[in-house]
């Protein structure tokens, strides 16, 4: 009985019910199911960490000694810094004018949000070229006012608000949506201004799920590789973020250093996910209405 | 803009802030999104349908098309396949550590591409850890196709996953009690009453998980090897050209695929408008 | 009406003392009940008494951990669900919603292994006529999405026809449904099993739906059955204090008993003593078993504290000296006004002695 009452955490206990699969076929089921996520989720972990230590604690630090990592660690935290609060920005305005008014084309705009999650990394690099590499539509004339945005800081910012574009704005609009509007308006008949009417009712409700966009944000805004590959340019001190050094250390067989470059990138992955476990768990209810990205 | 036309265009609110939200949304929006890819519009048209297909047309190139959607189309199925199993045993059955399981699902989301190429690469290399099995198995993955695969799987496992998992958790007790009072046998239950309606949902995570593999370039590219004409992916094959200043060839591979993917997006939605109107739910 | 619709020969259900515990919790406590053949049985309870798992017990969604259940003589305690040939009825009517009506309806023959399944021509034909008696032909390609509560309900109750079988179960049959739907239903659902001839069970929580519908109402509580009878059984003669108050509205008065007869306040009433022992005892009266007089005449004594009119009566509410609130029911001529002194007299009751043991 004590397996059957574990099985379907939905059920009342009290509505306990024989019907399930046999034990057998259970345990079948969680063997396989668990030993594919073995092979395809938690041994890449495993291993990042593995070969990041291969050569113990020194050769591990050795890779954070390099001018070329700091380097690349400081720009990939300068480009988060500016693209997360400039999406963050975005995520609310939106949120606020598609959650909280009816109006035309409000779908279509939905739409196109989400536009960037259904582009390739590599695309999203390549649309920027297009205006302004050399060749692009604006390259000649940046390059004779001097303005370099290609294979420069500006064109790697570019593309990680690209990619990074829908996350806060997708967390917060059906979660705003689900609230409603009565709070606020009964906080305006109540005298308060539109700026407190946000800040003392609005944000606090959302609040939960503006931290959960900002999180998934932040993590592939430093985690981006695709579209910041092909506007970077790959110049080592100057244009490399962390994955791209990941990459160069890789190609040159440093793997040593490759692997615990990428580990401070994992680390980062698993704090994103343990910080995400921990909202869902705790403010669940307050994330309602987000959906897979 | 006259009020007549905003009484039309948007319904009367005593809330604040319209104007300046979606005015500051719709120029952000065409500044970071709309612009760029309207410049690949721009390009695409001034090469031209003709000239799209005839560079789509050469060798290089379309093997890297038909490697990519070929690849993904497999991978994206196998992924929806593993991911409905996963999806049931963490919503229907308990054991230790579900809860953790059910975390590390979300992996493949938060781990940077590259971390995860490196990862797989190094996992499934002729002397990796599952690498070393394979291979006097005569099964070799890492720089072969089955790379790619590999790769991709891990990409659009949690796609495949969190959209059936909700599904699944939806399912209503008395379902498959009124199935086994009626006489059926729990296969039959599984078979005809549980797994049809969670059909959709598989649907939406797999036309997902393809559309995000066609594009996938990080997580590939230290694992396939990148043979041209055996394991070169088209994205690949975009940096390459970029690397050569070919802009227009790049364009070529990227409005392909943008146009499949887009074409994936809206398969999606025919598919979730036409679960709703017939059966009540998506 | 077609062969397979026709009255069949109806068979009994024995429960024979099911225990069933979840945890520390006795969700069913020996519990012993025949349901004859063709009788409409009412499961009758509050939430938590134990009905509905009675009723999962019966079907085999539910397996005791103690006593048996027999269908017609044929020990079915250890027949899987699948093989109880029992008709349920689910509160939310668990239609499967990916099914057109049609299929709904035919899948518990669909199901059956080739050799026992009737032919493609024979399921068509059993599935209209069940339509037919269920009133809705013409439905046969809907989807469940696309019809009504009570067209779901009625859906729900054919498929579990379809298969022929041995006894029909009901959980909460009306629940889900509004106010108007239900008496509709219960009328057509008593027309349904007179033309079945099924023996049927059906749990409810409302009193007015077993009494109104049930040939005999089995009421529990607490996991408990109290007691079995007709809907005049167990109104007029309730064997336990819960039966009584659950039934309707009962005020308790302290009495005495006294050489075979009832005292209220060392005056008698005239309820029936049923040969209790002299001692302390509680009366149960109904707001009927009440009259009014005088003040300082009758059992009780208090001051009215507010009156209502309910139809053709007048329902008044009497704050007795000693604190109580209890309501009476009077002729609607009898003109009694808020603050008045009155006395109440006892013409009847219900008389349980205290320190009472369930059986």
């Amino acid at each position: 009985m004590s397996d059957l009452s574990a099985t379907l955490p939905l059920s009342p206990p009290s509505q306990l019910s024989v019907v399930t699969e046999k034990r057998l076929i259970r345990q079948l089921a969680i063997t396989v199911a668990l030993a594919f996520l073995l092979l395809f989720l938690v041994l890449p972990l495993i291993v990042v960490f593995v070969e990041a230590f291969k050569r113990g604690l020194a050769g591990y630090f050795a890779a954070f000694q390099e001018e070329d990592a700091l380097s690349a660690i400081g720009l990939t935290l300068t480009v988060a810094a500016i693209a997360v609060p400039l999406n963050l920005v975005f995520g609310l305005t939106a949120s606020w004018a598609i959650a909280k008014f009816e109006f035309k084309g409000k779908s279509l705009l939905i739409t196109l949000i989400d536009l960037p999650f259904s582009v390739s990394p590599v695309v999203s690099g390549l649309i920027y070229l297009l205006l302004f590499g050399a060749q692009g539509l604006w390259g000649k004339w940046l390059m004779a006012q001097g303005i370099q945005i290609a294979f420069a800081l500006p064109g790697i910012v570019l593309a990680t608000i690209f990619v990074t574009f829908p996350f806060v704005a997708r967390q917060l609009i059906p979660l705003m949506q689900e609230q409603g509007t009565a709070e606020e308006e009964a906080a305006l008949t109540l005298g308060a201004s539109g700026w407190r009417t946000f800040f003392t009712v609005t944000l606090p409700n959302i609040k939960w799920g503006l931290l959960y966009g900002v999180l998934l944000c932040n993590a592939r805004a430093m985690g981006e590789f695709g579209a910041v590959s092909v506007v970077s340019g790959h110049i080592r001190g100057l244009t490399n973020t962390i994955p791209l050094h990941v990459e160069i250390l890789y190609n040159e067989y440093n793997f040593v250093a490759a692997f615990a470059v990428a580990s401070l990138l994992a680390c980062l992955a698993l704090i994103t996910l343990a910080l995400k476990s921990f909202l869902e768990w705790r403010h669940g209810a307050d994330l309602a209405g987000g959906t897979v990205n | 803009m006259s009020s007549a036309f905003l009484l039309r265009f948007k319904q009367p609110s005593v809330l604040p802030g319209f104007g300046i939200t979606l005015g500051y949304t719709l120029l952000y929006l065409g500044l970071i999104v709309l612009l760029p890819l309207g410049a690949l519009v721009a390009k695409a048209s001034s090469i031209g349908l003709t000239g799209i297909l005839f560079a789509a047309a050469d060798p290089r190139v379309s093997a890297a098309l038909w490697t990519s959607f070929g690849v993904s189309l497999i991978a994206a199925g196998v992924a929806s396949l593993f991911g409905l199993l996963v999806a049931w045993v963490l919503t229907r059955y308990d054991f230790p550590g579900r809860k953790i399981v059910d975390a590390m699902v979300d992996l493949p989301f938060a781990l940077p591409t590259a971390v995860a190429g490196i990862a797989l690469a190094a996992l499934y290399a002729p002397n990796g850890w599952v690498g070393a099995f394979l291979e006097p198995l005569g099964i070799r993955v890492a720089y072969t196709p089955l790379g790619i695969f590999v790769a991709l799987v891990f990409i659009g496992l949690p796609f495949a996953v969190r959209t059936v998992q909700p599904l699944i958790a939806e399912i209503e007790r008395e379902l498959e009690e009124a199935s086994a009072t009626l006489g059926a046998s729990r296969w039959r239950t599984v078979r005809s009453v549980l797994l049809p309606p969670l059909l959709p949902g598989l649907l939406t995570g797999f036309a997902l998980a393809f559309a995000r593999a066609v594009g996938e370039y990080g997580s590939v590219i230290f694992i396939a090897g990148n043979l041209p004409y055996v394991s070169e992916i088209a994205p690949l094959l975009i940096v390459i050209k970029l690397s050569e200043y070919d802009y227009t060839g790049a364009t070529v591979i990227a409005t392909i695929m943008l146009a499949i993917s887009f074409a994936t997006l809206l398969l999606i939605n025919l598919i979730q408008a036409w679960s709703r109107r017939r059966f009540g739910y998506v | 009406m077609a062969q397979s619709i026709e009255k069949s020969q109806a068979v009994d259900i024995r429960v024979a003392g099911v225990t069933k515990e979840f945890g520390d919790l006795a969700a069913l406590h020996d519990v012993h009940l025949d349901v004859r053949p063709g009788e409409l049985l009412a499961l009758l309870g509050p939430s938590g008494s134990g009905k509905t798992t009675l009723l999962r017990t019966i079907a085999g969604l539910v397996q005791a951990d103690r006593g048996q259940v027999l269908f017609g003589g044929l020990d079915a305690t250890h027949l899987p669900v699948q093989k109880r040939q029992v008709g349920f009825v689910f509160q939310h009517y668990a239609l499967f919603k990916h099914m057109s009506v049609a299929d709904n309806i035919a899948y518990g023959l669909q199901v059956r292994e080739r050799a026992k399944r009737p032919s493609r021509a024979e399921i068509r034909r059993r599935t209209s006529e069940l339509l037919d008696l269920v009133q809705l032909s013409g439905y046969e390609n809907r989807f469940p999405a696309q019809l009504s509560g009570g067209q779901r309900q009625r859906v729900a109750l054919a498929r579990a026809l379809a298969v022929e079988p041995r006894v029909l179960l009901l959980d909460e049959p009306f629940g889900a449904l509004d106010a108007k739907v239900r008496k509709d239903l219960r009328a057509w659902l008593r027309d349904i099993h007179e033309r079945t001839g099924k023996t049927t069970v059906f749990v409810t929580h409302d009193q007015d739906e077993a009494l109104e519908l049930a040939d005999r109402v089995a009421v529990l509580n607490l996991g408990r059955l109290e007691q079995v009878g007709t809907p005049d059984e167990v109104q007029d003669q309730p064997a336990t204090p819960f039966v009584m108050t659950f039934l309707g509205q009962a005020t308790r008065f302290a009495a005495d008993i006294r050489d075979g007869k009832v005292l209220v306040n060392e005056r008698g009433v005239r309820a029936d003593a049923r040969d209790l022992a002299a001692g302390k005892a509680s009366l149960y009266c109904r707001p009927w078993h009440l009259r009014p007089t005088p003040a300082g005449q009758g059992n009780f004594q208090g001051i009215v504290s507010g009156t209502r009119r309910l139809g053709s009566i007048r329902r008044i509410e009497v704050s007795g000296d000693d604190g109580t609130r209890l309501e009476v029911e009077i002729p609607l001529e009898a003109n009694l006004q808020p603050g008045e002194q009155i006395g109440l007299e006892i013409l009847d009751g219900v008389v349980f002695p205290d320190h009472w043991t369930p059986r």
